[in-house]
């Protein structure tokens, strides 16, 4: 049950961009369309996974002074490893993503994740932990980036789902519109779990 | 003891009897002859935009604050306001949902989202204005030379500030000043009607509903910065005078720049914040890729309004003295001559 | 009254009545209320039923003078509250139509060749209470460095000042010398507004200066007058000492003090402006402790149910919740409002456009203050000068919004007074940590574990 409450924590309670307001770099440069947000989504995933399993196992072992730096060694193994694949086989993401890829090294949900849960916990939560909360930025990336393409041009996963005539409100996937349709995202959860609480 | 029933509260007891909506409504009826100018030379689409702009600002505000649960404003003219200057500034062909959705935009992320009216860091007229501006597959809307393409005004339909940055002044010789002067020039439903908007502003600084500090400021501002570029290069800037006469630097001065929330309350702060909005217009309309820079420069200078307010003068009363006490207390004194 | 701007291009001013309305003296009334602040039954030396004269000093041996306006004889004795919500001990007395007075007051002889300390004895004596800080020993306290004696009102509604000294110009001069000589300044003022520069010019006033002051509201303002003419800050007096420089005296007090020290007898009159909305202004003198109720009975005015019936000005005064409040000795005007003229204050938003902080005398920034006020942010109150309001009221005369903004920075004040008086070590109380669970930047480096050396178990 314990288990289970740490993988799902990640899906509502302790959703990455919207609840802990972290990582917002990436949240908002990569979600131009529901595609490349899916992509960074699946690549936070393998890292965060990954990267918490080998923080897990080597929590014991790394002295408390240097334990930044040696995650950030941790994390930046797993992202050379997702960079290499994606270019080897999803060219067209790799290129749309960009800098973006090495940057997750530096995103601060899976340094967070590594620092607050698993340098405090056995190796199965820590993965229950990353798998749920990667599971929770691939949803929120790919609904905020779904939002903004279906405005901004039209389409949703490349595929146009509005009518022929639509001139798309480019806006949206500028970037004042990501900083909008973020906010406004915020702003319906955080009323939605008042009415929820109440 | 007698009841009266008196009503009792601390002082002051009276008040000058200005409103929010004097205010609102004051500025609603300096833009009514520029407004009329819009009709005159556009005729139906022109009533269009105006209505459709007014009508969904002010619906905008009173969906989200139902939505929020706030006490509904509309009734205070605010929006409708914004409404207005945000048609003004449009040209008379627009789609009218292009119109609907920038009062949205404006008026719930501008305004709404930051507290509603005098919390509002931005204009939000000109954050509507700018969303569907810088909206690229709509920009062909937004460019006058060819929105207004069809329509028989009697004037010369060439855009003067498009026809400065492609030409130079070379291209802009055969525009009389006298025609920008009154209003005979391509541009927004209102904001080319320089010589009402001259009047209505007037008349709202006489009125003490603006201050006169940031439109003369801001005038003072485009004419200075554009003369150092005119001097430096006469052919391919424009003149001081024309600078001032064309485009939407008189809806700028008087209208956009000067909404209470979104600029500075002390005097000097004014009249800085006036100055760089006209020093920016002049930048903008010279370096940047749009011909026209008045709201792109009002909405950054909005951005240092919490800057510009901290200057002011020097507090004129020393700070109040903390008590000093006599020698001999007051009391024995007090006994002393008493007795 | 009403607010006249230029054109909207400067700030718009509200400017004293400039007008001239004859005192009227009104009868000795069967019954009056003295009231005395903070004092209870036993600082008295009489009780109930007790004949009392006109002038005669009613308190306890050294702890006066509280002077009787009347002969009679004492009522009732209890506490009463004010009007500005503060506790006063009330004595009642019936009062007789003719007056005896005490004889134990005399005048001083020989007035040009009294020393100061004797005439301030005599002014002491006499009762002044609203003066009594400026009447001192300069022995004990320093010499004030500014008297300013003030022909301006208080408010925009009253011309108690300005009609004395129409009727009693012969006299400034006299009492402008005798109290310079009284108090001993070093600079002595005489401000006059400037509709009455042709009245003034006719008085010599010697050694002191005379200060054309335009009739604006709140030039007429004592601490306004501290900063225009005087030596900067008008003085005050608190339990622990004083603070300030300069002492404004109105006219009419200071022909009153004159009149003591020539006769012996204490101020024993008062003049007051009356208005109402609709009417001309009116004077009137009346025996302080005379109730309000005379004064609307004269005028034959009556408040409405829900109307307002306002002491010493609609800008700085308070409103009465009946009509047996007593004239004293600092009021200065009674206005009644209908219920239709009765101002509400909203609390709605500010729209920062500044007309409060154009407005302001001593040039605050009233929108921010408001808005911390709002909040209880007080500390920062401090910081933007919020001790130098004098409390005008223009601020929220002015403010389109409606909003209560002296009711805003009274409660800063006040708010900012109560916390200088709280007992330290309240920090400490107020570390709740409710913010620790939440923050997403402790989780990421928290302080705790950065300490310890060795890994964790
Ligand atoms: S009451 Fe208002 S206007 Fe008057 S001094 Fe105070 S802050 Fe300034
Ligand atoms: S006058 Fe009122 S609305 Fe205007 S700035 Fe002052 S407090 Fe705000």
């Amino acid at each position: 049950m314990k288990l289970l409450r740490t993988f799902t924590k990640g899906l509502w309670e302790e959703l990455p961009p919207f609840r802990l307001v972290l990582g917002l770099c990436p949240v908002l440069a990569v979600t131009k369309s529901a595609e490349t947000g899916l992509g960074m989504g699946l690549a936070v995933i393998f890292v965060l996974t990954c990267s918490n399993v080998l923080v897990s196992c080597l929590r014991n072992v790394i002295p408390r002074k240097v334990r930044i730096a040696s995650y950030i060694v941790i994390i930046a193994s797993f992202v050379v490893m997702v960079e290499l694949a994606s270019q080897a086989f999803f060219y067209k993401i790799y290129e749309s993503l960009g800098i973006f890829i090495p940057l997750i090294v530096v995103n601060c949900i899976i340094l967070g994740r590594a620092e607050a849960f698993a340098s405090r916990n056995g190796i199965i939560p820590s993965a229950l932990d990353g798998l749920g909360i990667g599971l929770g930025f691939t949803m929120s990336l790919t609904v905020l980036g779904a939002i903004r393409e279906i405005l901004g041009a039209g389409t949703l996963f490349g595929t146009q789902v509005m009518w022929s005539s639509f001139r798309p409100f480019t806006f949206m996937v500028e970037a004042p519109g990501a900083f909008i349709s973020l906010g406004v995202l915020l702003a319906l959860m955080n009323a939605f779990s008042k009415t929820q609480q109440s | 003891m007698k009841a009266l029933d008196l009503t009792v509260s601390p002082a002051p007891h009276c008040h000058c009897g200005a409103r929010i909506t004097r205010v609102s409504y004051n500025i609603l009826l300096a833009l009514i002859p520029a407004m009329a100018m819009g009709f005159y030379y556009y005729g139906f689409d022109a009533l269009r935009v105006v209505a459709a702009s007014m009508g969904s600002a002010m619906l905008a505000e009173a969906a989200i604050q139902s939505i929020l649960r706030k006490p509904i404003t509309i009734a205070d003219g605010s929006a409708a306001v914004s409404g207005l200057l945000l048609a003004l500034i449009l040209p008379a062909s627009v789609p009218l949902y292009l119109v609907v959705v920038a009062n949205f935009v404006g008026i719930v992320v501008g305004k709404q989202c930051f507290g509603g009216l005098g919390a509002n860091p931005l204009n939000p007229a000109l954050v509507g204005w700018a969303v569907i501006r810088i909206t690229r597959a709509w920009a062909g809307y937004l460019d006058f030379d060819l929105a207004l393409v069809n329509y028989e005004t009697g004037f010369i339909l060439q855009y003067p500030l498009a026809v400065l940055k492609a030409q130079g002044s070379a291209g802009v010789a055969h525009f009389s000043l006298m025609d920008l002067f009154l209003g005979k020039q391509v541009g927004g439903i209102g904001s080319s009607a320089i010589i009402w908007l001259l009047l209505g502003g007037l008349y709202l600084v006489v009125r003490g509903v603006i201050r006169w500090e940031i439109p003369l400021s801001f005038l003072i501002g485009v004419a200075v910065i554009a003369g150092i570029f005119w001097l430096g290069d006469r052919t391919s800037y424009g003149s001081p005078i024309f600078n001032i006469l064309a485009g939407n630097v008189m809806i700028g001065a008087f209208f956009l720049s000067t909404d209470n929330a979104s600029s500075p309350v002390n005097q000097w702060g004014m009249l800085v914040f006036g100055f760089c909005c006209g020093a920016m217009t002049v930048v903008l309309r010279s370096w940047s890729i749009y011909p026209d820079g008045v709201v792109f420069a009002c909405l950054l200078m909005n951005l240092f309004v919490p800057l510009l307010d901290k200057i002011k003068k020097k507090q004129p009363l020393p700070p109040a003295l903390s008590p000093v006490t006599p020698p001999v207390m007051s009391k024995s004194a007090e006994e002393r001559s008493a007795s | 009254m009403g607010l006249r701007s230029f054109f909207g291009i400067l700030p718009p001013k509200l400017f004293y009545k400039d007008v001239s309305a004859p005192v009227e003296l009104l009868p000795v009334p069967e019954k009056i209320t003295l009231l005395w602040y903070r004092r209870t039954p036993s600082d008295l030396a009489v009780g109930v039923g007790t004949e009392v004269e006109t002038g005669q000093d009613l308190a306890r041996n050294g702890r006066g003078p509280f002077v009787s306006t009347v002969t009679g004889h004492v009522d009732e004795v209890n506490t009463f509250l004010g009007v500005d919500s503060r506790e006063y001990l009330a004595v009642q007395i019936s009062a007789d139509q003719k007056d005896n007075f005490d004889p134990s007051l005399p005048a001083v002889e020989d007035l040009s060749e009294a020393k100061p300390e004797t005439l301030r004895a005599s002014v002491n004596r006499a009762g002044f209470t609203a003066l009594k800080s400026i009447i001192r020993d300069p022995r004990v306290w320093p010499a004030i460095d500014a008297l300013i004696i003030s022909v301006l009102d208080l408010d925009p509604l009253s011309i108690v000042n300005q009609q004395i000294f129409r009727d009693n110009t012969d006299q400034v001069q006299a009492a402008v010398e005798l109290l310079a000589r009284t108090t001993e300044a070093s600079r002595c003022v005489l401000a006059v507004p400037d509709n009455l520069a042709g009245i003034a010019s006719k008085v010599s006033t010697g050694a002191a200066t005379v200060a054309m002051v335009p009739p604006v509201y709140p030039n007429g303002l004592p601490e306004i007058l501290a900063k225009n003419c005087g030596a900067g800050l008008l003085m005050k007096t608190y339990d622990t000492g004083f603070a300030g420089n300069t002492v404004v005296v109105s006219l009419e007090h200071a022909l009153a003090m004159v009149s003591s020290l020539q006769t012996g007898r204490p101020m024993l009159e008062k003049t007051v402006t009356f208005s109402s909305g609709k009417g001309e202004l009116q004077n009137f003198r009346v025996r302080i402790g005379t109730p309000v109720g005379e004064i609307l009975k004269r005028a034959s005015v009556n408040p409405q149910p829900k109307g307002k019936l306002i002491l010493n000005g609609t800008m700085r005064g308070y409103a009465c919740f009946s009509d047996e409040q007593p004239i004293t000795a600092t009021t200065e005007s009674v206005h009644v409002q209908e219920p239709s003229e009765v101002f509400f204050f909203q609390n709605t938003q500010c729209t920062n456009c500044g007309k409060c902080n154009a407005i302001c005398p001593v040039d605050l920034e009233v929108n921010l203050l408001g808005r911390l006020s709002e909040y209880g942010i007080y500390d920062k109150c401090r910081g933007l000068g919020i001790e130098n309001c004098v409390e005008c009221g223009l601020c929220g005369y002015v403010c389109p919004a409606s909003r209560p903004l002296v009711q805003f920075l009274t409660r800063a004040k006040q708010g900012l007074s109560e916390e200088a008086q709280e007992p330290a070590g309240m920090e400490e109380a107020l570390e709740c940590n409710a913010c620790g669970p939440v923050c997403p930047a402790i989780r990421l480096f928290d302080t705790e574990s950065d300490k310890e050396d060795s890994p964790k178990a």
